[in-house]
Formats: structure tokens, C-alpha cells, sequence
């Protein structure tokens, strides 16, 4: 791929990031919060792989795996604290 | 042939980066939380998806695995955190979200009036008449009765089945009960629900707040009801309040209320609902601890120590009732301990020798599979009783009925 599309795309996945900051000081409850969690963890993943992309490593793939695995248990755990009152 | 894929990989690039800008503008647009679920999904799912799949364009090997990996691992755990919060949404307590929870009667609770509150579930099926007969003539005169009829739709149950649905057969069958009950002169109630029965008739119980739910057995042992799907069973693990059911063959005693403990918190639960039966009803009361000799290998051989363990054993049951009597201010005339191969047979056979009018056992709230294999206690005393056993479920709170 052209050097030049990927370093556009990996602007425009920076710039998504602040939308999802963004969202994320909007969220009025726990729940809100958890979603919004979710979709920056998204976005990290596609800046973290279009990075990949751009430098030629599989690194930030892997960073990228990890981070997924984290979010999807927090999610899990959260919105049983949500469910339950606490996590248990 | 390199061009074509640089053009491929942009354009992937390209698309996966639009799906999450246009999903995350959905997120920060949309108002409710299930329409936001929408349009996360767009971004933790396909947009995310798409832009793994540009990997395919890289010609590096090691990205292509790495991506591969991510991509199976999105594939799963997408949607299934996107439903987990779904689902919290829905189910989570709370005023602050303004979707509906369940379908709701209003003014179902102001229908029945003063005294005991109870519900009868019915289907027309000889079990539910009989039940229903029981239900009108035992309880009608201490309260009200609520008929209700649970139509269990083919195939998905829809979301918007509101309890309005119109169904002759539904009219039909609950005109029949309603006449049933008038006969014996109980102001009587009717609900029309639709979904599955077990779960409308718990959802039903908690709105009329129901003191007693009373449903017919069709008699089917543990394990044809683990996998046949016993309503009753499901009950007597879910319901909000005291579970009467009536089986095939049993019939209302001339003798007392026969409560069963073993000691453990559900029972004295059952127990505390037992006394609150006998005050409405006022035939008598008897607790009853039954227990078994523990068979232990090679000792049973010698009758002397088989003897002196036998009594061991007495003693305890002696004492854990004693316990249980004080503590529930029960004389002790009206306690009995009883022995037997095993525990709810030797509390049947009890039962039948005294014409007992109920058994009360509480119950773990085990599932239906569970108690297929572990064995489920009340589901032993329901399936042998010769008269209507009213199972306490675990929720229940031990001040019900008061």
C-alpha cells in the first residue's frame, strides 16, 4: 500500500479517537461509559493495526489482541456490576 | 498485479475507516442506549473487520497472522459484549432508562381485593380443574382468587405480546374457569398472558403480589420432567411466593399441615410459611423432621454398633427439631420425628397415615436438570405425595403470608 494512504489513514483513526473521547465525557451513566469504553478500544485497534501497516512490524497487532482481550472482560465485568451492584 | 493490491488495500483501508466514522457519529447522535448498541456495532464489528482484512495486502506474513488472530478474536467477542450490555440495559433496575421492562397489567393488584391473594394457573387440562376446584373451595373463602391462562405461542415468543391478544380459546377456557370458581361463591379474576408459562405465571405472581400460586401437576417424574419441561418444577424454583401444586391423584386431607425441615435455612422458610397456611386455615399443624440412618461400610454388618449409630442419629434429628420448634415457638405435641429407607418417602408415607391436608417442603431452587441428577427433595415429595404440596421457593421472603 502506498505509505501515503495509510499515514492518512491512521490520521483519520486519530481523529476518531477524539470522537470517542468525546463520547466517553458525554456518557451520563455507567452503562453509556462501558459502550463508549468499547468503541475507543475499537478505534485503538484499528489505529494500533493501520500503524502495523505503516511501519511493516506485527507488534502493534499483538498490542492490539491484548487490549481486545482486556476490553471484552471488562466489559463482561462491568456490566455485571451494573446487573449485581458489585463485581463478584 | 502490485497495483491492483495497493488499490484493493486502500480501498479497504478506506471503507473500514468510513463504517467507523459513520458508526461513531451514530454513537454521539443517538439518544437511547439500544439505538447507540447500534451503531457501536458498526465500529467494534465490520469497521474494525474490514480494516483486518487490508492485512491481506500488506505481503508481510507476520501481519497477515497477527491479523488473522485479531480478526477471529473481533468476530467472537463483538457481538458478544455488544450483547452483554444490551441485555444489562434491558434487565438493570433503575428509573433513570425509560425503555420497558415488562409488560405490565395496571391495576392488576387493586382486582383482588383483601385477605389471601391467590393465583391459579390454568389450561383446561384435568389437573388444572382439579387444582382450581381445590384452590376455590380451600382459599376462596379467605381471600380472592386470579385465574390466569398462559398461551404459549408456536415458535419465537414476540416481544410485543401484550397481555390484550385476543384468543377464543383463551375466552372459552377462562369463562369456563370464571364459572368454575363463581359456583362456589369466590369473587374470581382473570389474566390473559402469552409466552412461556412458567415465566408469565412468576411474572404474573409478582405483580398481584400473590400469597399463594396454584398450578396442577401433570405427575411426571424427575427426569421426564427435566426434559419434558415441568411448569411446576420451573415454579417452584422461580416463583415469588408459596408454589401449591396439586397432583394428579392427591386430595385435600381431613388432617393437619404437615411442614418438612431438615434444618437448613429453606426449610425453616418452608416451615415459618407452614404456620402462616395454618392460621388461614386453621387445620393443624405438625413439623416434621424426617431422616435417614447413615449407612456406613462395614460397620452395618454389626447389629450392635448398627444399633448404637441408629441412636446417634435419632438423637441429633431429635435435637435439630427441638431447635427448630423453640425457634419457631412450636409446641411440642405438634413435632414429630420419622425414619424411613429415605427422607421424602418416609414424609409421604407420614403424610398419608395422618390425612394430612398439605405437605410444605421449601426447596434449593435447583433446575429442573439439576434436580433430575442431584436429586431434588421436593421433587420426590411432589411426585409420591397423596395430597397438594406447596413448595417454598428460595426467594421467598419468610415473612410472606403473615
Amino acid at each position: 500500500m502506498p505509505e501515503l494512504v495509510v499515514d492518512i489513514a491512521a490520521g483519520w483513526a486519530t481523529v476518531l479517537l477524539f470522537g470517542g473521547g468525546l463520547l466517553l465525557l458525554r456518557a451520563p451513566d455507567t452503562l453509556h461509559r462501558v459502550l463508549a469504553l468499547d468503541v475507543l478500544v475499537a478505534i485503538l485497534i484499528v489505529l494500533l493495526t493501520t500503524l502495523s501497516y505503516l511501519r511493516d512490524v506485527s507488534y502493534y497487532i499483538d498490542g492490539a489482541l491484548a487490549l481486545g482481550l482486556l476490553s471484552f472482560v471488562s466489559t463482561l465485568v462491568a456490566v455485571r456490576h451494573v446487573l449485581r451492584g458489585r463485581p463478584s | 498485479m502490485g497495483t491492483a493490491l495497493d488499490v484493493l488495500g486502500a480501498c479497504l483501508l478506506g471503507l473500514g475507516l468510513l463504517l467507523a466514522t459513520v458508526g461513531l457519529y451514530g454513537v454521539l447522535r443517538m439518544p437511547d442506549i439500544f439505538d447507540q448498541l447500534h451503531a457501536a456495532g458498526l465500529v467494534t464489528g465490520p469497521a474494525v473487520l474490514v480494516i483486518l482484512l487490508a492485512a491481506l495486502t500488506t505481503r508481510s506474513a507476520d501481519i497477515v497472522t497477527s491479523a488473522a488472530l485479531l480478526f477471529v478474536f473481533v468476530l467472537i467477542t463483538a457481538p458478544l459484549s455488544g450483547h452483554a450490555i444490551a441485555r444489562a440495559a434491558w434487565l438493570r433496575p433503575g428509573p433513570d432508562e425509560d425503555g420497558p421492562r415488562e409488560a405490565e397489567t395496571p391495576g392488576a393488584a387493586s382486582l383482588l381485593g383483601e385477605g389471601m391473594r391467590t393465583l391459579v394457573a390454568y389450561d383446561g387440562s384435568d389437573s388444572a380443574k382439579r387444582a382450581l376446584e381445590l384452590a376455590a373451595q380451600v382459599f376462596g373463602p379467605a381471600g380472592s382468587i386470579a385465574i390466569a391462562h398462559v398461551v404459549q405461542p408456536l415458535g419465537e415468543p414476540d416481544f410485543a405480546g401484550s397481555p390484550e391478544v385476543e384468543d377464543p380459546e383463551q375466552e372459552e377456557l377462562l369463562a369456563e374457569a370464571r364459572a368454575a370458581v363463581a359456583r362456589t361463591g369466590t369473587p374470581a379474576v382473570t389474566l390473559r398472558r402469552r409466552g412461556d408459562p412458567a415465566a408469565e405465571l412468576i411474572a404474573a405472581g409478582a405483580e398481584l403480589d400473590a400469597d399463594l400460586i396454584v398450578v396442577g401437576s401433570r405427575g411426571r417424574g424427575a427426569v421426564a420432567s427435566a426434559l419434558l419441561g415441568s411448569v411446576s418444577a420451573a415454579l417452584a424454583g422461580g416463583a415469588h411466593s408459596p408454589v401449591l401444586v396439586v397432583g394428579p391423584s392427591a386430595t385435600f386431607g381431613h388432617g393437619p399441615i404437615v411442614a418438612g425441615i431438615d434444618g437448613s435455612e429453606f426449610s425453616l422458610d418452608a416451615a415459618r410459611i407452614a404456620l402462616a397456611l395454618d392460621r388461614r386455615l386453621e387445620r393443624g399443624f405438625r413439623l416434621v423432621h424426617a431422616y435417614t440412618v447413615r449407612p456406613i461400610p462395614g460397620v452395618s454388618v454389626v447389629p450392635d454398633a448398627r444399633a448404637e449409630l441408629a441412636q446417634v442419629d435419632e438423637q441429633k434429628a431429635e435435637e435439630l427439631l427441638a431447635g427448630v420448634a423453640r425457634e419457631l415457638g412450636i409446641p411440642e405435641e405438634e413435632t414429630q420425628t420419622v425414619r424411613d429407607g429415605s427422607e421424602p418417602s418416609a414424609l409421604v408415607v407420614l403424610a398419608r397415615d395422618l390425612d394430612a391436608a398439605l405437605i410444605v417442603v421449601g426447596s434449593r431452587g435447583l433446575g429442573a436438570v439439576r434436580a433430575a441428577v442431584l436429586g431434588s427433595f421436593s421433587t420426590s415429595v411432589l411426585a409420591e405425595a397423596s395430597c397438594p404440596v406447596v413448595v417454598v421457593p428460595p426467594i421467598v421472603p419468610g415473612s410472606a403470608l403473615g
